[in-house]
């Protein structure tokens, strides 16, 4: 019994003192989790595809639960790894979201710039947020679908006056043309 | 006749009239052939002293004018000729290599009108006249007509080099041409084409030790992710967690074996380039990353540990789940994690229809599509992920628990 121990630890050991060669100059890796909520079909699981793959579908389908996503990308020495939730906004997964946005460094609120209700819905998961998340989480605000501003229904004046009340970083972005997706997911983790 | 047309000039001696460039080699070579000639080799002096004295002050520059936007838009002009010329050659090789089949003759002449026969008598390009020993052909490019001697047979292989940069970005599938083929063409037609494919190769040149250098370097940094995972995977199966299977280490082990394999044969490789003479210095550091690469594999590859045997695992889940080693085992710190930058990745899609069986209650069907996600994250080699999403697959089961005791008390 007393021989696992000790071989556990020497294996510890071993694992930290390991020389890295070659290794010494690379710079600092973050790994950040990061979640989307907002209304079913304002566009969180477009966002996150335009993010991770670069792609755009005009029919992405509804998503169920929670999916899961990774990317990483380089900022000078810096190392960033994404680990994305991108929750379902259908009413009937609405308490699966708690056990994404809890752990999460970030959270993405996205709302549809054509549909008022789903800025309304946005609110209501900042509230929840500011109330039940880390206090750290650090909370974005998107209002996706830029690229249909013909159709707009929400002032873009109106939601970054709401953003900056609560303290939120707040962009119009669109999954389809992919202004703005970048920039947003890269200022939540600076 | 023709020599009284011819006008002389330069500095040409009086009696050769041989001309010496410039008046030094002129006095020069008077003296040295002509010594009796004194007194024309005076004047010669005289002439050339009164140059200098007039002339050796800088003159004053005359008006002048700048023809380099003409040149430029000329220059310019035939590039754009020149590259739509040799472009519509590749589109149209491309589909040259396409055809295959017993009318292919039909098709090829459907691509560019042919030149009638009758209409040529004598080769465009060496103007001999065509017979029964000259005979015509047809450029496949262009449909013009020139002699054996002025055409070319150009390979489908290298036919194939020169299109393939069309075919990049659409999903055609590669042309169809039967290896040992080839296309007559035209010496005209084959020189454009010849100019771009040189052009490319010459972009695409690089020594080759930077080649198999890179490669090396490529595999090495691979092999690092790979380490970085395999410590913080052994760490986690010995202290008795279950994040990770005994599978998964060994997999890792067998990745980084092949691996070590390859960068092994790589530096091989460099250090048996043969060297060039000029370069003294390249011996000693194709040698040296032969070394460092050796040194690398013994000290940091060889050294891992063995993955834990199946009986041995068992004894310490079981020690953990008695709890007696559980305080005894320091937990491992986490090993510096290192990210390899890829594009993003995400397991595919579960969908209702798919894998997820239908279930009441929204927190059994997540588990299942974590489930899912953990598999496929497995058979990608994403282990970072598996731990995430394990981690995940944890919670949801103590959110189940906590929701399952809630509804008895509420019985
Ligand atoms: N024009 C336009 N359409 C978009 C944009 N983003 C998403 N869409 C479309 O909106 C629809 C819904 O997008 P999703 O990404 O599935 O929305 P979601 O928020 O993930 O929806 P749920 O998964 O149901 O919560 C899809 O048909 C998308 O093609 C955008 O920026 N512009
Ligand atoms: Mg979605
Ligand atoms: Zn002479
Ligand atoms: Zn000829
Ligand atoms: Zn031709």
């Amino acid at each position: 019994m007393a021989s696992e121990t000790t071989e556990a630890g020497k294996m510890a050991n071993r694992a930290v003192a390991a020389q890295r060669p070659n290794g010494s100059t690379q710079g600092k890796i973050c790994q950040f989790k990061l979640v989307l909520l907002g209304e079913s079909a304002v566009g969180k699981s477009s966002l996150v595809l335009r993010f991770v793959k670069g792609q755009f579908h005009e029919y992405q389908e509804s998503t169920i639960g929670a999916a899961f996503l990774t990317q990483t990308i380089c900022l000078d020495d810096t190392t960033v790894k994404f680990e994305i939730w991108d929750t379902a906004g259908q009413e009937r997964y609405h308490s699966l979201a708690p056990m994404y946005y809890r752990g999460a460094q970030a959270a993405i609120v996205v709302y549809d710039i054509t549909n008022q209700d789903t800025f309304g819905r946005a609110k209501t998961w900042v509230k929840e947020l500011q109330r039940q998340a880390s206090p750290t989480i650090v909370i974005a605000l998107a209002g996706n679908k830029q690229d249909l501003a013909n159709k707009r229904m929400v002032e873009f004046e109106e939601a970054q006056t709401y953003a900056d009340e609560n303290g939120l970083l707040f962009m119009e972005t669109s999954a389809k043309t992919a202004m703005n997706v970048n920039d947003i997911f890269l200022a939540i983790e600076v | 006749m023709a020599e009284a047309n011819t006008i002389q000039e330069g500095f040409l001696c009086p009696m050769c009239h041989k001309d010496l460039r410039s008046p030094n080699n002129l006095i020069v070579h008077f003296q040295d052939l002509h010594s009796e000639e004194q007194d024309i080799l005076k004047s010669i002096k005289d002439i050339y002293d009164k140059y200098y004295l007039e002339y050796s002050d800088p003159q004053e520059p005359g008006p002048t004018r700048s023809h380099t936007d003409y040149f430029r838009a000329v220059r310019r002009e035939r590039l754009d000729h020149r590259t739509t010329e040799t472009n519509k050659l590749i589109i149209r090789l491309d589909r040259l290599l396409r055809f295959y089949g017993s009318d292919r003759k039909q098709q090829e002449q459907e691509l560019v009108t042919w030149v009638e026969g009758y209409l040529v008598s004598r080769c465009p390009a060496c103007t001999l006249p065509f017979n029964i020993a000259r005979r015509q052909h047809h450029c496949r490019l262009c449909g013009s007509i020139m002699c054996n001697s002025c055409s070319y047979f150009l390979p489908y292989e290298i036919a194939q080099t020169i299109v393939a940069p069309v075919n990049n970005g659409s999903d055609r599938e590669p042309a169809t041409g039967k290896e040992g083929d080839n296309l007559r063409i035209c010496n005209h037609c084959w020189n454009m084409l010849d100019c771009r494919r040189r052009v490319q190769i010459e972009q695409m040149k690089q020594p080759i030790i930077c080649q198999l250098y890179s490669h090396l370097q490529k595999n090495k940094f691979h092999i690092q992710n790979t380490v970085d995972m395999y410590e913080k995977m052994y760490n986690s199966l010995v202290s008795g967690e279950t994040t990770y299977l005994l599978q998964d280490l060994q997999s890792l082990r067998t990745t980084i074996a092949d691996k070590a394999q390859m960068i092994d044969t790589l530096s091989k490789k460099i250090a048996l380039l043969p060297v060039d003479p000029g370069m003294p210095k390249a011996a000693a550091l194709q040698n040296n990353i032969r070394k460092a690469t050796s040194v690398y594999i013994k000290d940091y590859l060889l050294t891992l540990s063995a993955p834990p045997t199946v009986q041995e695992l068992e004894k310490i889940k079981r020690n953990r789940s008695i709890g007696v080693v559980e305080d005894d085992i320091p937990t491992p710190k986490p090993s510096i994690k290192k990210v390899t930058v890829t594009t993003g990745w995400s397991p595919a899609n579960v969908t209702n229809e798919t894998t997820v069986v239908e279930e009441n209650d929204p927190l059994l069907e997540q588990m299942n599509i974590v489930r899912n996600y953990i598999d496929q994250a497995r058979k990608a080699q994403r282990f970072e992920e598996v731990a995430s999403l394990q981690e995940n697959l944890q919670l949801l089961k103590k959110m189940y628990r906590e929701q399952q005791k809630e509804e008895y008390g509420k019985k």
